[in-house]
């Protein structure tokens, strides 16, 4: 049937049924018409469509009994039917999952792009009953340079998983060729190429048709040579190469570098703003592993960074396992839990750009803050909207940081941005603070909705005065969460955000 | 031929003649056997028998029969015979009187056993039938409709080993049409008729008459002996039908099964009409007989239960109120039996528009609830849709010389998500009222205009929004201003072109965190790529649960993504304008935007639901969109 893209349309209404003819053709449907029940009955059963469209008011057979009588037959039974009815009305032997009915006046276009997205379904359901198979192993047993290459001289379309130490990456296959990779955050090439590097795990291929947009271009042979050589490139060059864990930082005066610097070199300044430890300049850059590596190399040689000596310390975690449950309790709605990641977040408000940034470089110092790549990009003059970067506080739960401009201008979104958020920061701007826009914040999202509100003073003190100060200005009865932030005060910025979390638990 | 009872003397010798001659006086001609033959079937009473008889030995296997035996030969054969069921024996020479005493005593054992193994048989059947009764006891104790149906089913599959059952039961509108009304057991729904006409049916004479009778296939011819059908009839009205199909292992029901099942339906026609009777009294009972609904204890009381069962189901149920805003003034103006009326007129169509299963009550003459089960806050929007589309031409009082129009509100919660108690979920349905007569659409009486014009008139023009707006610290002024308001669900805005992609994105990843959550999306530009753009990014919003629409006079690609519905448009209105109108189960957002010379994007952005709500109905009507949420 999904072949057959042959589509009656039996419509007395004949520029009703001109118009649908005319979209549908656009997309590459035959089309068969008839004005009158009977003749649509006939061409039914002698053209065999893949779809009819009726209008229920139909002469000589009405639309209902022309269904029935086609549902009757077995050989005319499966055919799906879109009903154009007058008034919303009960159609016996209507299939909820196969039949429509459209209530007139109709979109031509609402109407094919329906019976598009129908086909589409019933062809997707077809490729993976026909091409079938799910192929499962394990890495040792098969390398999964060979699996791709099995796939591509096959002409595979589909999805591969692979886990490997409770590490997961997936592969999109689009006729042999690869179309895209992930891994965690990391997507494309420099996904691929780390995954070429798994000599252990398991793999699962979904045969399926995939639709994500292609982020490689390059023939699966040669991807799979160039994969392999940096995989070796790499081995030879870790010798020399700093630990994982080491801390690097810039040697020279950024304004002193020279203009027009590739764009692997300026992404790895830009990263190191926020990102002294390799790993995360390795992981978090968007080429790939080796040539991030060879690019941090000839700037530790020509002495433009260098390896600090500040070491990384032992971390408490943000929250205990305990508290953990309970703020996992607290992000259930409706008593339904989440099995899989519960997503909370945290509104920061602050009319100043340059403040955000400050806090969120520092909260960047934690190993479980992740800065969201549209932040650091997205950071001008005018005010920004939007995450800045997540926290994992463990495996399931993740709290987003929102940012928020603090202006009455962006009230309307004030609504749809409190559904599961767990509480507020107003970054503190010093002389310049715009009280009354910060008292509406505190009076819409704690007043009202009853989210606690914590205030963050970048790079200032927090005394007894600062905090009079601020619940006057804010009409604010209660007891005050202000923070003091300071750059690289990691375990300053983990007491607060522990501090923050227990407040939203009930925990003093 | 022999009797039952009869003494069958068996041995070919002398004696044996002589011994059939002592019972032939008493008790006429005895038959003889002899030989090998065995005792017939039909005689399975005493028969004498010689142990030491090569003969004898078969035949006292056979029959529990009289040994005869030689004086001096009591062995231990006797015993053995005693052992294996003899009734009594008699030794050599054989005195005639003892023996016909000994007949008699044995014919008089034997009739014992008969009536005691009759009385058994009595007996059993006596408890069959109690255990019947016992049934239509418990049938007839149920007042509980629902309950009834399923009770009398089972007990008719239990009593008949039948393993389904279906009851069609009269409609009340059409007594002449039986309803499909409860089905139990292994039954193919599907198959039975939704309906049953009583007068076209090929059996109406016996169903007339109340009589069970075997169904016959489906092209009238052959009787099926594994299905019947009992009429359900109380006086001379036909109730309802029930239909017993298929016995355990296959076997073929019989004129015993119809006559039991007969007995139950007899009863249960007697339940069914009184839990009827019950259901309509409670329904006079407990509903207003003037405006045919409930009384609202009868509503507090049926939703404090509904609470109690969809939170242990986890379902969901949506309260609805309507309204009557202006009721306090058209009293004061209009008789109370004019006024009563045209209340009544919306009732009336608001009682055409809901189901069955929906409860509407009356709190005060101006305020009615409508409990609305099984159905999230999508489903009791469209149903205000429903009744605001019946309610057309239909909110006016008029009297002689005057007529004003009937206002009327409408919102709705739902349950669990506005509130757990019956309290929570009534407050907060009137906080919703009040909130919808400040609303932005309301306030601006936004319902007399399309779609377009709504957009316009919000967006204004591009030379009444200042620059120093996109910082936020400057407030809009003149004309701009009275679309805002105090609570801060919709202002006046000037987005760059970043600002307003951070805006779209901030929504999408609202999508993408609930993913799970019903919504729809409606997304307008000149060219649909700009729209695509951004849906591009958010992969995770084609496959959640909110329906995209994007609106756009240019297509390209939109076909990538068969889960977004693209909508060609013409006209000039979409030059230059975008717009983002997005309403889900927990919020409603709308960002309506025209482009300005310099790039900027000027216009209104609310989350004003009343607003959003009614905006998509606006569009959905424009572009002859399908109503849905």
């Amino acid at each position: 049937m999904s072949d057959n893209k042959k589509i009656l349309i039996a419509d007395a209404d004949k520029k009703s049924a001109s118009s649908l003819k005319g979209a549908l053709k656009a997309h590459g449907y035959e089309i068969v018409t008839a004005a009158d029940g009977a003749i649509a009955l006939q061409k039914a059963l002698s053209e065999a469509p893949g779809m009819i469209v009726v209008s229920v008011d139909l002469p000589t057979i009405d639309g209902i009994k022309l269904s029935q009588i086609l549902r009757s037959n077995p050989r005319t039974e499966p055919i799906p039917f879109v009903f154009l009815s007058d008034s919303d009305i009960q159609i016996s032997h209507f299939q909820r999952h196969k039949d429509t009915l459209f209530i007139k006046p109709v979109n031509v276009h609402e109407i094919s792009s329906r019976i598009y997205a129908f086909f589409d379904r019933i062809e997707k359901a077809r490729e993976v009953s026909k091409e079938g198979k799910i192929i499962e192993g394990n890495l040792s047993e098969i390398s999964l340079p060979d699996l791709l290459q099995m796939f591509h001289m096959n002409r595979k379309e589909g999805r591969l998983f692979l886990v490997s130490n409770k590490i997961k990456g997936d592969i999109y296959i689009q006729d042999g060729n690869i179309l895209d990779a992930a891994i965690g955050e990391v997507s494309g090439e420099k996904a691929l190429f780390r995954l070429l590097t798994w000599k252990k795990g398991n793999f699962k291929f979904q045969p399926s048709k995939v639709t994500v947009p292609p982020k490689i271009n390059r023939p699966t042979d040669n991807l799979i040579m160039e994969g392999l050589r940096q995989f070796d490139e790499w081995e030879s060059m870790i010798e020399n190469f700093p630990p994982m864990d080491a801390r690097l930082k810039v040697m020279v005066d950024p304004a002193t570098l020279p203009k027009g610097l590739r764009s692997i070199t300026q992404e790895i300044f830009v990263l190191l703003e926020f990102y002294p430890k390799v790993s995360d300049i390795i992981d978090r850059n968007t080429f790939p592993d080796y040539e991030v590596m060879r690019t941090i190399m000839t700037l530790l040689s020509k002495g433009i960074i260098g390896v600090t000596k500040e070491k990384a310390q032992d971390l408490r975690p943000i929250l205990p396992k305990e508290d953990v449950l309970k703020l996992k309790e607290r992000m259930a709605t409706h008593k339904n839990y989440k099995l899989d990641m519960d997503m909370g977040k945290v509104l920061i408000f602050s009319s100043d750009n340059d403040r955000i940034k400050y806090l969120i470089n520092t909260m960047n110092s934690l190993p479980e803050f992740y800065i969201h790549q549209d932040f650091l990009k997205g950071l001008g003059p005018n005010p920004y909207l939007g995450t800045a970067g997540h926290l994992q506080i463990s495996d399931s739960i993740q709290v987003n940081f929102i940012v928020v401009p603090l202006s009455d201008r962006f009230s309307p979104l004030w609504r749809p941005l409190s559904n599961g958020m767990l509480c507020g920061m107003s970054v503190l701007n010093g002389e310049t603070e715009r009280w009354d826009d910060l008292k509406k914040i505190c009076r819409y999202f704690h007043g009202r909705l009853g989210k606690p509100m914590a205030f963050a003073v970048p790079d200032g003190e927090v005394s007894e005065n600062k905090s009079r100060e601020v619940k006057e200005r804010l009409d604010w009865k209660n007891d005050i969460m202000l923070f003091s932030v300071v750059k690289k005060d990691t375990e300053g910025v983990r007491s607060m955000l522990t501090n923050l979390f227990h407040s939203i638990i009930g925990v003093s | 031929m022999k009797r039952p009872g009869e003494p069958l003397p068996v041995n070919v010798e002398q004696r044996r003649q002589r011994l059939a001659s002592v019972i032939h006086r008493r008790k006429g001609p005895p038959s003889i056997s002899g030989g090998k033959a065995p005792p017939a079937p039909a005689f399975s009473g005493h028969a004498p028998c010689k142990m030491d008889d090569p003969v004898g030995k078969p035949v006292f296997r056979l029959c529990r029969g009289i040994p005869v035996s030689e004086p001096p030969r009591v062995s231990d054969a006797f015993q053995n015979a005693m052992k294996k069921g003899v009734t009594d024996y008699i030794l050599k020479p054989i005195n005639p009187e003892d023996f016909l005493h000994l007949i008699k005593t044995v014919l008089e054992k034997q009739n014992l056993v008969a009536e005691h193994s009759k009385l058994i048989s009595e007996n059993l059947e006596y408890f069959g039938i109690l255990s019947v009764y016992q049934r239509c006891l418990k049938i007839l104790s149920i007042l509980d409709l629902d309950r009834l149906l399923a009770i009398i089913l089972d007990s008719i599959m239990a009593e008949t080993n039948a393993q389904g059952s279906v009851l069609w039961l009269a409609s009340p509108e059409n007594r002449n049409e039986l309803k499909l009304s409860a089905a139990r057991g292994v039954i193919n729904i599907s198959t039975e008729a939704e309906a049953i006409s009583l007068s076209a049916h090929s059996n109406s004479d016996m169903i007339k008459a109340g009589k069970p009778f075997y169904e016959k296939s489906s092209d009238g011819g052959e009787v099926n002996e594994n299905a019947f059908l009992v009429p359900m009839k109380v006086e001379d009205n036909i109730l309802g039908l029930v239909k017993v199909s298929d016995k355990m292992d296959r076997e073929r029901f019989e004129i015993k099964d119809m006559m039991i099942v007969k007995t139950i339906v007899g009863f249960a026609s007697i339940a069914v009409r009184n839990a009827l009777k019950v259901k309509e009294m409670e329904c006079r009972g407990f509903k207003d007989p003037r405006t045919n609904t409930y009384h609202i204890n009868y509503f507090t009381d049926y939703v404090t239960k509904e609470i109690r069962k969809a939170g242990r189901y986890q379902r969901t149920f949506s309260i609805l109120c309507l309204k009557l805003e202006n009721y306090n003034e058209l009293k004061g103006e209009f008789k109370d039996s004019v006024l009563c009326d045209a209340i009544q007129g919306v009732i009336n169509a608001a009682l055409g528009v809901i189901r069955d299963a929906d409860i509407l009550a009356m709190a005060r003459k101006d305020e009615y609830y409508i409990l609305l089960p099984e159905t999230d806050y999508f489903g009791s929007l469209m149903s205000i849709r429903r009744i605001s589309k019946a309610l057309k031409g239909k909110t006016f009082v008029s009297a002689a010389k005057k007529s004003a129009p009937l206002e009327i509100g409408m919102r709705s919660v739902s349950f669990p998500k506005d509130g757990v108690s019956l309290k929570n979920l009534l407050d907060n349905v009137r906080k919703r009222m009040e909130e919808s007569r400040k609303s932005l659409y309301a306030r601006h009486k936004l319902d007399e205009m399309a779609f377009w014009r709504i957009f316009d008139t919000l967006v204004g023009k591009g030379d009444e929004y200042p620059l120093s707006l996109i910082e936020g610290s400057a407030e809009i002024k003149g004309e701009r201003k009275r679309f805002e308001d105090e609570e801060g669900l919709g202002r006046s805005v000037l987005f760059t072109p970043q600002m307003f992609s951070q805006v779209q994105e901030v929504i999408f990843g609202e999508m993408e965190m609930n993913a799970d959550t019903r919504g729809i999306l409606y997304m307008g530009a000149e060219d649909m790529e700009q729209s695509l753009a951004v849906l591009r990014r958010h992969s995770k919003v084609e496959g959640s649960a909110t329906k995209v629409f994007l609106l756009g006079k240019k297509e390209n690609k939109v076909w990538e993504l068969p889960a977004v519905t693209p909508v060609l448009v013409s006209g000039d209105e979409i030059e230059k304008a975008r717009f983002l109108i997005f309403l889900s189960v927990d919020y409603a957002y709308a960002v309506f935007l025209r482009e300005r010379d310099d790039g900027m994007y000027y216009g209104i952005h609310t989350s004003d639901p009343i607003f959003v709500e009614n905006i998509i109905a606006k569009l959905q009507e424009n572009y002859h969109l399908q109503v849905q949420l």
